[in-house]
């Protein structure tokens, strides 16, 4: 499902939780869960673009080739996830 | 921010859990992510920073180190077990207080001593001569023969000069109560211990004759007795051994320990203590507590712990599980491996729980008989929850713990939960639910089509 949701385009751990409804203490582990197998990874956005949003920079989350092929094979093994998960309208994650 | 400093100081709290290299990033990621939290849930979301930290403090550790750390090869779990019983044993036998409890009574009738005191568990020296008095003439019924000692610090004259020494006044009758070959009687005697002996006499074979100045007093040298030879309460390196008449010469209020041979038909049997009533000659009456100075034979004492305990542990209902008959034909040898492991274990964990018992003893802490029968039921149940975790082709620790089944399907609640050997070995099932058709835990054998899973080592990955 976390998984789920960074593909949709939740790409920070708060977004994850809101979107799972998941406590935080169970979303971030599994974060690095998932980054330690390579399935996502993770890249402090730049300094300049948080400070012209007046907030901290974000660490953002996005799926590696092999998390997209993971998450692929997941949704045919389970269609009824990406139900679960709405799609993010605006990605926000930069290079 | 300023108003978050409550969450902020959980989240520097849990950060110590981190390692230190990733410890800033850590930080810096919870903190910029507190900042989007409303405050009603802020305190909420701290806290599971702790789970956070805790994970990474167990993935940051070396995959060998943790290994250790779960003794997760069944070498290093014989490993460790031989360790803490090696340490355990040579504990208890080097230290003198411990061993004191453990080595059988130097005395020949220790079954039949007891110290007698005014309270159940004195704490030092509490019996005054003068109660020493009324015991001696009143309670002959009860005993055959009671003495006085006194431990003290006294001055002594050696061949170093005048040094203090850790000393006993005591009856003249002290030595013979405790069947103790201690020289010949004399109105003022001294028996050195070999330690002083050597410490202050600089072990010369000529002592015993001379005559020594302790306390005040001119006494000869009697004998040099060893230190096991003295199992009563209070340290002492020598024993100023005096005749009634010198004894009598002591105030009245003088404090110290009274022991005494119990008549064979006075004890009570299979008790700790007990109290009796001493009545004198004109009908004054004091109450006493009698502590026996053996318990009985320590390694007879573990024998009946250990078979109460294999006929508790049956009533505990923890079993080994059921494990299935393995299609792929095994090396005759592997067979009883399992078997050879659990027998190795319970043997390592035997001799831990006394020796560990009598250092907690011996450092003070209470303890009662019924604490070794249940210290061996933990520890036993404790090999049979380790042998259960324990994948059976080749011993090591089975990882990867699965719920299984769904949640509305049984009661509310998982019906399952499945853990594999990294080997690729096998899955064990453990039912968190009795039901028909799994009652118990259940091993499943993997056949060679599931090897292309397992190909990396053991050890290297946990969640």
């Amino acid at each position: 499902m976390i998984l789920q949701a960074i593909g949709a385009g939740y790409v920070y751990g708060f977004s994850v939780m809101e979107v799972t409804g998941l406590p935080s203490g169970t979303v971030y582990p599994a974060m690095r869960r998932l980054e330690r197998d390579e399935l996502i990874r993770s890249q402090w956005e730049r300094q300049s673009i948080a400070d012209a949003a007046l907030r901290p920079p974000r660490k953002y989350y996005k799926l590696t080739r092999a998390g997209n092929s993971t998450l692929e094979a997941v949704q045919k093994r389970y269609p009824l996830l990406a139900k679960l998960v709405p799609t993010e309208e605006v990605g926000t994650y930069e290079e | 921010m300023k108003s978050k400093w409550p969450q902020l100081a959980i989240l520097r709290a849990a950060s110590w859990l981190t390692p230190l290299n990733q410890r800033a990033d850590w930080l810096q990621e919870w903190q910029s992510e507190l900042w989007y939290v409303p405050r009603r849930r802020a305190t909420e979301f701290c806290l599971g920073a702790f789970r956070d930290a805790l994970w990474m403090r167990r993935n940051s550790l070396n995959p060998l180190v943790r290994s250790w750390i779960r003794l997760e090869s069944p070498l290093q779990c014989l490993g460790f077990l031989a360790v803490l019983a090696g340490a355990s044993t040579l504990l208890a036998y080097g230290l003198p207080g411990p061993r004191n409890l453990i080595l059988p009574s130097p005395y020949r009738d220790s079954g039949d001593l007891a110290m007698v005191s005014l309270t159940e568990r004195p704490s030092g020296p509490a019996v005054s001569l003068e109660s020493y008095r009324f015991l001696q003439a009143g309670a002959q019924h009860w005993f055959n023969n009671i003495a006085y000692y006194q431990p003290m610090a006294a001055w002594m004259r050696t061949a170093r000069g005048l040094v203090s020494v850790p000393v006993v006044r005591a009856s003249d009758n002290l030595f013979g109560l405790l069947s103790v070959d201690a020289g010949p009687a004399r109105p003022v005697s001294l028996v050195l211990s070999q330690a002083a002996w050597r410490q202050y006499f600089d072990s010369d074979p000529r002592v015993v004759g001379r005559v020594v100045e302790v306390a005040g007093q001119r006494a000869v040298v009697a004998a040099v007795i060893s230190a096991d030879s003295w199992r009563l309460p209070g340290k002492v390196e020598a024993w100023l051994i005096e005749d009634a008449e010198h004894l009598a010469a002591l105030p009245e209020s003088s404090q110290g320990f009274v022991v005494a041979h119990i008549r064979t038909t006075a004890r009570p049997r299979l008790q700790p203590f007990w109290h009796i009533w001493v009545f004198d000659a004109e009908g004054k009456s004091d109450g006493f507590y009698c502590t026996p100075l053996s318990a009985g034979p320590p390694v007879l004492s573990c024998l009946i712990a250990i078979l109460m305990t294999c006929i508790l542990i049956p009533a505990t209902t923890l079993t080994l599980g059921d494990y299935a008959a393995s299609r792929r034909p095994a090396h005759w040898a592997t067979r009883p491996r399992r078997w050879v492991f659990l027998a190795a274990k319970i043997a390592l964990v035997m001799p831990i729980v006394p020796c560990t018992l009598v250092l907690a003893v011996s450092a003070g802490l209470p303890f009662a008989a019924q604490g070794l029968v249940v210290a061996y039921i933990l520890v036993f149940r404790w090999v049979l929850a380790d042998q259960r975790k324990r994948c059976p082709v080749c011993l090591r620790l089975l990882t990867n713990p699965v719920r299984i089944g769904r949640p509305s399907k049984m009661f509310l609640d998982w019906y399952g939960t499945e853990l594999m050997c990294t080997q690729g070995h096998g899955l064990l099932h453990v039912p968190e639910i009795a039901t028909s058709c799994y009652a118990t835990q259940q091993w499943l054998y993997l056949d060679r089509s599931w090897s292309g899973l397992f190909t990396e080592p053991a050890g290297a990955r946990h969640g």
